[in-house]
């Protein structure tokens, strides 16, 4: 809960950065947070990936963290938990990107020009345990600004278990793969996903233009 | 924390792709042709191949001392209307529309009427009657039967005789200063066959040929043309979906070159925009923000400024803030986003994050220029709610009420402590068009601008141009007429100072009641006149009807730009109407006495997209007789507005705005004035909120 506030703070903060404004002590309680979850990498604002990502420095952190590709851009970074809203999470980059999975499957993107406004998963969610056949939605905002709604028929089935490391920890994991078709596209998307129901690493498609994100909790 | 980077497989999350996203090809479809006249056609001759909905054309065209550049919208799916300037021994300006009358069926061609250079002095004057087939993937063949010019070579006794005689004799209908429409001569006189075929070779390339019907009589009379042939050859090359080049051999003499550049407001660079991610929304919880005192009961309000300084770095500025009861009421300033429904949508859900827990509601009062254009009220479990949800922007409209904010603003004032003092010097060119001599007259140089606001609502503006150049010799004359010149003088303006003062003055705004909107402007409002303009407007938040009054006094400022005044003032003023259209267009008529102290009525009608790009069309009639008047009779044009987020991608409030007109003389010249009321209030009503809604979770 208390996440959502601090990255508000973080935008007060960013917003302080001219000679204009003061520092209020909320201020200061929210940077001292930010830094504390993050190490000196947000103090000095450089990139976390550049000194190599470790276990400990995980561990360290207080906050949920999050590593996200995309696939189509070559890119990767490093996300925080923003909010959680029920089932949602909201992640964030330093840059003003944020991912929300609805218990780990993709719900929204907002800042990459193709993103999508919402989706419906609790179709994908239940057939992950034993697969199934459901039809799904995505959201996309289209060059008029209208909210152009996409439907896909869905088949989950699950191909396999793997065990998975991530960071020298590992995860057993059973792999589903979820193929959807829609009237202009097909996408296949793969999940790992533990006995608990966390979905620990993930290739999920994203839309036409911005592609597929892979992401793996840390 | 960490920005993204380029990616390195060491460090990349581990993916194993199996399976791209297989996006079926889209359906082929082959683009319009831009011929010669800049509409739709093959080379010289017109076809049945109506461009997409929307689409902006503009061609640029030459052969044999033939100069034409066409602007071209799709107005409707099945209209298309064109704009052509150009030069046979003088400029001359045409208009021509093409109406499709049926579209490509399995055995049925297209087919589709036009009217070339319909309204005014006739030079290209032609009707036609034409249809358009496709064969296999690659060959287009189009045909058809034409009037005017298209009926000029080997032309036969007109087949519409049978329906009355007259049909068989075209008369010339054009008055000497053109600009009305020639009615009498439609479809009238001999009629020709003419016909074409475009060979699409692949993507990109296509090679054309056609037989013309038109024997360019005039061009040969006036120009010396040389006709050997009806047969056109050409090739064309579309290195993108917005260019075509075209390189023609005409009429078995000369070569000839094309360039159009087409746009499709319909689609913008970035898809949804690059504009950073919201804020998400949270769920009620015990924050430290949402303990903070609001100034119920008399508390010091240190919500407030925390607030005002998250928003302010989304690009909003607070104004005020109040929580009464279970409603939290905010009046801020979008400052970074086209859309308003963007920006309640962005504010509410900083709302979400920072507002006290007991707050069920939220009253949004977005404001430009100081003053309230409505209230929307948005549930706060709504927001919880919907984010993310499929279909959530139309879920949560359906829950939003709009309001006017006529009312106090909230009790808490806010000052963000924004500079209330920016300057910039910046280059500015400009063009003017279409004055009888030149093309077009053009100036480059350099202008520095301030703004100072008093208040929120108070603003002083100036700027002031230094060109770079020398227009002391130029030659500014636009034919006399009997009116006071009030506008064709405009090139003297500066001339032999090379610059002044462009404009400075004080503009308030305000709010008088419900519904009501005012704004009392004061100093040199523009380049060729001071004075004072005052505006009031009716429009209700709900309403696609408004009404509005301006009064203004105007004199005439001195040619040197400076402080001075020339010995002319005038009492000039409109009621304006305006309407917005289920679909999209958007009217407005504006009645009263215009600069010259001539008495009528301007017509405008514009297209406007839901992304805000604009296409429209004004012409106006006063009491002064076209021979007054002068060229082109009366004043009209076309202008476009196109919204620069949809251009770079990042979000912007800026625009940037064009007006072609035909030639603007004397009569029907309207004082400029900036920040006009309906333009400043639109955005934040709810017709243009619930255009953009799809921009609320974004």
């Amino acid at each position: 809960m208390k996440t959502g506030f601090i990255f508000a703070g973080v935008l007060a903060a960013l917003a302080a950065c001219g000679p204009l404004h003061t520092v209020s002590p909320i201020e200061g309680l929210v940077r001292g947070a930010v830094s504390g979850a993050l190490g000196d990498d947000s103090a000095s604002g450089t990139p976390a990936a550049a000194a190599p990502l470790t276990r400990a420095a995980i561990e360290a952190a207080d906050r949920d963290l999050l590593r996200i590709s995309l696939i189509e851009r070559e890119a990767t970074a490093l996300l925080s938990l923003a909010a959680t809203n029920g089932t949602k999470a909201t992640w964030f980059t330093s840059d003003g990107l944020s991912f929300t999975f609805d218990r780990g499957v993709l719900v929204g993107t907002r800042g990459l020009g193709a993103d999508v406004l919402g989706s419906d998963v609790d179709g994908a969610v239940a057939a992950m345990r034993r697969g199934g056949n459901y039809a799904r939605t995505l959201d996309f905002l289209d060059g008029l600004d209208q909210i152009e709604r996409r439907v896909y028929q869905c088949v989950s089935v699950r191909t396999g278990e793997e065990t998975i490391t991530i960071f020298e920890r590992s995860y057993r994991t059973a792999v589903v793969e979820e193929t959807c078709t829609g009237e202009t596209e097909a996408f296949k998307n793969t999940y790992w996903r533990d006995s608990a129901g966390t979905i620990w690493q993930s290739r999920q498609w994203i839309s036409p233009t911005a592609g597929f994100l892979g992401y793996q909790r840390l | 924390m960490t920005k993204f980077h380029r990616y390195t497989g060491s460090i990349g999350v581990v993916v194993v792709a199996t399976l791209s996203a297989t996006l079926l090809s889209a359906q082929d479809d082959w683009r319009t042709t831009y011929s010669l006249y800049g509409n739709q056609g093959i080379i010289d001759m017109p076809s049945a191949v109506a461009p997409p909905d929307g689409e902006i054309a503009s061609t640029v065209a030459v052969f044999g001392g033939n100069e034409r550049a066409t602007f071209t919208f799709q107005l409707l799916p099945r209209l298309t209307g064109s704009f052509r300037y150009s030069q046979i021994d003088t400029y001359d300006r045409s208009f021509d529309i093409q109406y499709q009358i049926s579209d490509e069926g399995q055995y049925l061609p297209a087919l589709a009427f036009g009217l070339r250079d319909f309204i005014g002095t006739g030079r290209f004057s032609a009707e036609y009657l034409v249809a358009t087939k496709t064969f296999g993937p690659n060959v287009r063949v189009s045909g058809g039967l034409g009037w005017g010019r298209l009926g000029s070579l080997d032309g036969f006794t007109n087949p519409l005789g049978v329906l009355d005689d007259r049909f068989e004799v075209r008369p010339d209908d054009s008055i000497d200063t053109g600009g009305t429409v020639l009615a009498g001569q439609f479809f009238r006189g001999d009629a020709a066959f003419f016909g074409g075929v475009e060979w699409r070779l692949n993507e990109d390339w296509a090679v054309l040929a056609e037989y013309s019907s038109d024997i360019y009589q005039r061009e040969t009379d006036l120009i010396g043309f040389e006709r050997k042939s009806p047969l056109n050859f050409g090739v064309t090359w579309n290195p993108s979906e917005m260019v075509q080049l075209g390189a023609y051999y005409m009429y078995g003499t000369e070569v000839g070159v094309s360039a159009t550049l087409a746009l499709d407001p319909k689609t913008r660079t970035a898809e949804g925009g690059l504009d950073s991610a919201p804020l998400p929304v949270l769920e009620r919880a015990a924050g430290v923000a949402a303990a903070a005192s609001w100034g119920v009961n008399g508390a010091p309000a240190s919500g407030v400024p925390v607030l005002g300084q998250v928003m302010q770095s989304d690009g909003f500025r607070l104004l005020g803030a109040e929580v009464s009861g279970n409603t939290m009421r905010v009046r801020y300033e979008n400052t970074v986003y086209r859309s308003e429904a963007q920006g309640v949508g962005r504010v509410a859900r900083i709302l979400s994050q920072l507002a006290p827990d007991t707050v069920d509601r939220f009253i949004l009062e977005p404001t430009q220029r100081g003053i309230a254009l409505s209230a929307v009220t948005v549930q706060r479990e709504t927001l919880i709610a919907l984010e993310n949800e499929p279909d959530a922007a139309a879920r949560v409209l359906a829950r939003t009420r709009f309001a006017d904010a006529a009312g106090p603003a909230p009790v808490i004032a806010y000052d963000a402590g924004a500079p209330s003092f920016l300057w910039g010097v910046s280059p500015y060119a400009t063009v003017t068009l279409f004055d009888g001599n030149n093309p077009f007259r053009g100036d480059v140089g350099l202008e520095a601008s301030f703004e100072y606001e008093v208040r929120p609502n108070i603003l002083i503006s100036g700027s002031y141009r230094q060109s770079v150049l020398d227009r002391s010799d130029d030659d500014p004359s636009i034919s006399a007429s009997t009116l006071p010149p009030v506008r064709r003088e405009v090139a003297l303006f500066g001339a032999d100072t090379g610059g002044g003062i462009e404009d400075l003055y004080i503009a308030a705004y305000g709010r008088p009641g419900r519904d009501l909107y005012s704004r009392v402007s004061l100093g040199y409002l523009e380049r060729q006149f001071g004075g004072i303009s005052t505006e009031l407007l009716w429009k209700p938040v709900n309403s696609r009807f408004a009404v509005g009054a301006e009064l203004n006094y105007a004199i005439r400022r001195d040619f040197d730009l400076g402080f001075g005044f020339q010995d002319y003032d005038v009492i000039t003023g409109h009621v304006s109407g305006y309407y917005a259209f289920d679909n999209g267009f958007q009217a407005q008529v504006d009645v009263g006495q215009y600069l010259a102290g001539d008495i009528g009525a301007t017509f405008g009608l514009d297209r406007v997209f839901d992304n805000g790009w604009k296409v429209g069309a004004f012409f106006t009639l006063t009491d002064v007789p076209f021979e007054d008047f002068g060229e082109g009779s009366f004043d009209k044009g076309i202008r476009i507005e196109i919204p620069v987020d949809s251009l770079i991608g990042t979000p912007t409030r800026r625009t940037t705005a064009t007006t072609l007109r035909s030639l603007e003389r004397d009569g029907g010249a309207r004082l400029r004035v900036n920040g006009r009321l309906y333009d400043v209030i639109d955005g934040g009503h709810q017709d243009q909120m619930t255009q953009t809604w799809g921009r609320f979770w974004r």
